[in-house]
Order: C-alpha cells, then sequence, then structure tokens
C-alpha cells in the first residue's frame, strides 16, 4: 500500500486555503515541507520501534529481505551488508538459520523458530556474562537465543552486523526496511500504508506555517502525543 | 524417574504466557522462567521426598568408583550427582558393595554401608560389635566425598549407591522436551509460587523507580 504526493498536496492546499491562489507551488514549497514531514515520520516510527510499542514488520511496504552468508569470529560471526547499507533504514529482524531455496539467487523459503534478538550496543557486552540476556553462549541449545547488534564499520571500513555466539552454519537471512527516496514530483509515490497520510499532511502543514510564528518551532519535536498518534492511525 | 507427565516446555511456557499477559513488557525470556522452574520444583521436590517414602525419586548408580586419597590414604567415592542435603544425610539411600563377584543376588542385597560421621567413628571403633569391617562397613560424607571406613583391607574398585538426587537448573544438556521430574500435583503449587516471585520481581523495580523520582523532585526543590 502507498499514496502519492498529490493526495498530501491536495490535503494541504485544503488546509492552507491555497486551492487556486496560487500562493504556495509544489517546487518550491510543498516539496519542501513533505519531506521534512516524511523525515520526522521515519524519526516518530524510530522511536516508536525502540520502545517496543510497534514492530517494524507492520510496514510491509518497506520489508526488504535478503540472504547473507556470515563469517565466523571468535565467539562471534559476522555479516558484510556493505553493499547493501545505504539501502537499510533500519533491520528488522535477522533469521540465524534461514532455510533457503536455490543458489543464485538464494531465496527465503520460511522461517524457523531461529530469530535473533536484536541487542542495541551500550549493552552488547552485557550478554558475555549473563546467561539470561540474548547472545549468551553457554546455555542448553533449547534456552539459548543469539543476539545481533545494528550495523557497526569496522577497521576495513565495511559495516557489518554481529551475532553472538558464532553460527554453526552460515546463512542468514536480513529482513529489513528499505530507505524510501524523497519526494521530487508530484507523483512520487510514498511507500507508507494510506492511514498514514494525515499524518504526514498535518507535519507538512506545521513545517508550512513555521514563518507565522516561532511558537511553531516546538513542532519539530517528535512528542508522545505524535507517536500515539501515528500508532492510532496504524491500528485503523 | 519422576511420576510426573507434563515436560519442562509445557510448563515453562504456560508460566511465561501468564507473565506476559500480565506484564506485557517484561523483559523475561524462556531460559529465566526455565531456571526459576527448577529452583522452585526442587525445592518442592525435597519437600514431597522428606515426605514421602517412595522410591519414586531413587536415583540409582550401580558403578560407583572407589578411589584411595593420596594424601590419606583413605577410600572415597565422589558423589555422582547432586543430592539434596537431609538430616542424617539421609539423601544417601543406600551404599552397598558385592564381596564376591559371582554372586547371584543384586548388589544392593549384599554388604550396606552404614551411615556414622567423623566424631562419631572414633567410638565405634571401641565395640567389636560396632567395629568397622568387610562385614560391617560404615560411611560419612565430607562435602561431595563419601569416605569409606571397614573396608581398607579389600580392594573395592566399585560399589552400588542409591541418591535422592536433586534438579539441576544449568544442566547443559536440558532439553525443554524433559519431562519435568516433580509429582504433578505439585504443579499447581509451582506454577502459583513462580507468579508471586515474578510479580514482586517485577514490581520491584518501578517502586524503586518511584522513589527515585520524587528524589529528584526534591533536589530540584531545594535548589529553587
Amino acid at each position: 500500500m502507498s499514496f502519492t504526493a498529490q493526495v498530501v498536496v491536495d490535503t494541504l492546499e485544503f488546509m492552507l486555503d491555497d486551492k487556486n491562489s496560487e500562493r504556495y507551488d509544489f517546487d518550491n514549497d510543498y516539496i519542501y515541507a513533505i519531506n521534512a514531514a516524511l523525515l520526522f515520520t521515519v524519526a516518530a516510527f524510530d522511536m516508536a520501534f525502540e520502545r517496543g510499542l510497534v514492530s517494524p514488520f507492520i510496514l510491509t511496504e518497506l520489508l526488504n529481505l535478503k540472504i547473507y552468508t556470515s563469517v565466523a569470529k571468535t565467539g562471534l560471526s559476522q555479516v558484510d551488508i556493505t553493499t547493501d547499507v545505504d539501502d537499510i533504514w533500519r533491520i528488522a529482524g535477522v533469521d540465524i538459520k534461514p532455510e533457503v531455496e536455490g543458489s543464485s539467487p538464494e531465496l527465503y523459503s520460511y522461517s524457523t523458530k531461529n530469530w535473533a534478538r536484536r541487542v542495541p550496543w551500550d549493552v552488547w557486552n552485557a550478554s558475555v556474562d549473563n546467561p539470561f540476556a540474548a547472545g549468551y553462549a553457554g546455555l542448553p541449545t533449547d534456552l539459548s537465543q543469539h543476539a545481533y547488534t545494528t550495523p557497526i564499520t569496522l577497521e576495513d571500513a565495511k559495516q557489518y552486523l554481529l551475532i553472538r555466539p558464532a553460527l554453526t552454519s552460515p546463512k542468514v537471512a536480513v529482513m529489513y526496511l528499505k530507505r524510501f527516496a524523497d519526494v521530487s514530483l508530484v507523483t512520487s509515490v510514498i511507500p507508507l500504508a494510506p492511514t498514514v497520510q494525515q499524518f504526514v499532511a498535518d507535519k507538512a502543514y506545521q513545517y508550512m506555517t513555521v514563518q507565522m510564528g516561532k511558537e511553531a518551532q516546538y513542532n519539530y519535536q517528535v512528542s508522545e502525543n505524535d507517536i500515539q498518534q501515528l500508532l492510532l492511525m496504524l491500528k485503523r | 524417574m519422576a511420576s510426573s507427565n507434563a515436560t519442562i516446555r509445557y510448563v515453562a511456557f504456560d508460566l511465561l504466557t501468564t507473565l506476559k499477559q500480565n506484564y506485557q513488557n517484561a523483559d523475561i525470556n524462556i531460559a529465566q522462567v526455565v531456571f526459576w522452574m527448577l529452583l522452585h520444583a526442587d525445592r518442592l521436590r525435597k519437600g514431597h521426598i522428606g515426605e514421602v517414602d517412595s522410591g519414586a525419586y531413587l536415583a540409582s548408580f550401580n558403578a560407583v568408583a572407589v578411589l584411595v586419597d593420596t594424601t590419606t590414604g583413605r577410600n572415597y567415592l565422589v558423589l555422582p550427582a547432586s543430592i539434596y542435603d537431609f538430616d542424617d544425610d539421609t539423601g544417601i539411600e543406600y551404599i552397598t558393595y558385592q564381596p564376591e563377584i559371582d554372586r547371584d543376588n543384586p548388589t544392593f542385597t549384599s554388604v550396606q554401608f552404614t551411615r556414622t560421621t567423623i566424631p562419631e567413628s572414633r567410638r565405634l571403633y571401641m565395640r567389636d560389635d560396632e567395629k568397622p569391617s568387610p562385614d560391617n562397613p560404615y560411611f560419612y560424607r565430607v562435602t561431595d566425598r563419601i569416605y569409606l571406613l571397614g573396608v581398607e583391607q579389600l580392594n573395592i574398585l566399585l560399589v552400588e549407591v542409591g541418591l535422592y538426587t536433586s534438579l539441576n537448573p544449568i544442566d547443559s544438556a536440558l532439553s525443554l522436551d524433559d519431562e519435568l521430574d516433580l509429582p504433578q500435583e505439585l504443579i499447581p503449587q509451582l506454577k502459583q509460587e513462580i507468579l508471586s516471585m515474578g510479580a514482586f520481581v517485577i514490581n520491584m523495580p518501578n517502586e524503586f523507580q518511584i522513589e527515585v523520582n520524587q528524589g529528584k523532585i526534591n533536589i530540584k526543590t531545594n535548589q529553587q
């Protein structure tokens, strides 16, 4: 599901009473406000993801999946995602034992129970000693859970996902949210659920009305209300 | 082995599901639930074994090596598994050895060791009818070692022991499909205990957090 920039422009023209007024135009006004609103929406989603309020899998339009071959190191495995890192907005899931079919390309067949758990960098080392943290190496197979980090650049200037404990099977399926391109035309497609379009239009409206007074600047902050509003729209 | 039919998987995921229903944001995983479960199950199991005279939970090890302490020359064996620390070492149900290899009787029907302690053992040597001997051997426990008295002149290589072993919450070979080695009628009590503990553990940080926040407010007020 998706919607076009034209839909947002139509809404903005109504909100700004700009129908046939020629006060605003797409190239000089709307395009910047819509792209800023989309950046804001991405930030709001990121906060919701971090808080565990919603899963990245909810944005089905942006989900992509790729099979990688990991390299085992001492205590962990590295997945080189350098070639795709510019395409990745956020890692949604890492399957450490994917069932694949074919060889070129390898196609993800189905998921097993082997999804790793995302662990932020600041607590990445906690799992070394904590048997109840994902990524701990000493648990029985039935109780263990692998952990993966957010992408990191190592000394060879490549971007990696790190997975702990080290994998016995090198294949890894990474499901991620794709970045979406900036709006450049009124026909540009915004790959988000149509239920979000009013949220984007509201934020674009706020950006366009910045010049109306400095009190409008509080709108640059992602508030609790923004996140709740976004989640409410997605539940519709 | 156990009389319970429920596996660790059923009980653990039942607990995890119940905890998650009440505390959706709680960071509890199945490894932690299984750890709690086995600790509590072990306590209930110990109580059950202590109350009921039954062989349901008696574990028999029929070929435990007898070793010689290189420093003292004393015969001993190492407990092959962790056992309940019952009064008078009754976690050890029996220790036997077979004096004649060709005997048809099972080992446990042959010579049994009698439990003693280091302070009591001195008195045993004062009476002929109690004196430790191959026909009347004794054992005493020191940590995980069981020392043997009265068989010093024999070359015993193996003994059979019957033990009330405890559950191992950190067993590296644990499988979720293992039976939970606990009387099934105690599983509801197990669940209740763990849910009570879970509620306590989960709630405690919130209470602590409220106190911290209140402290911050007070500091701000004083500064103003």
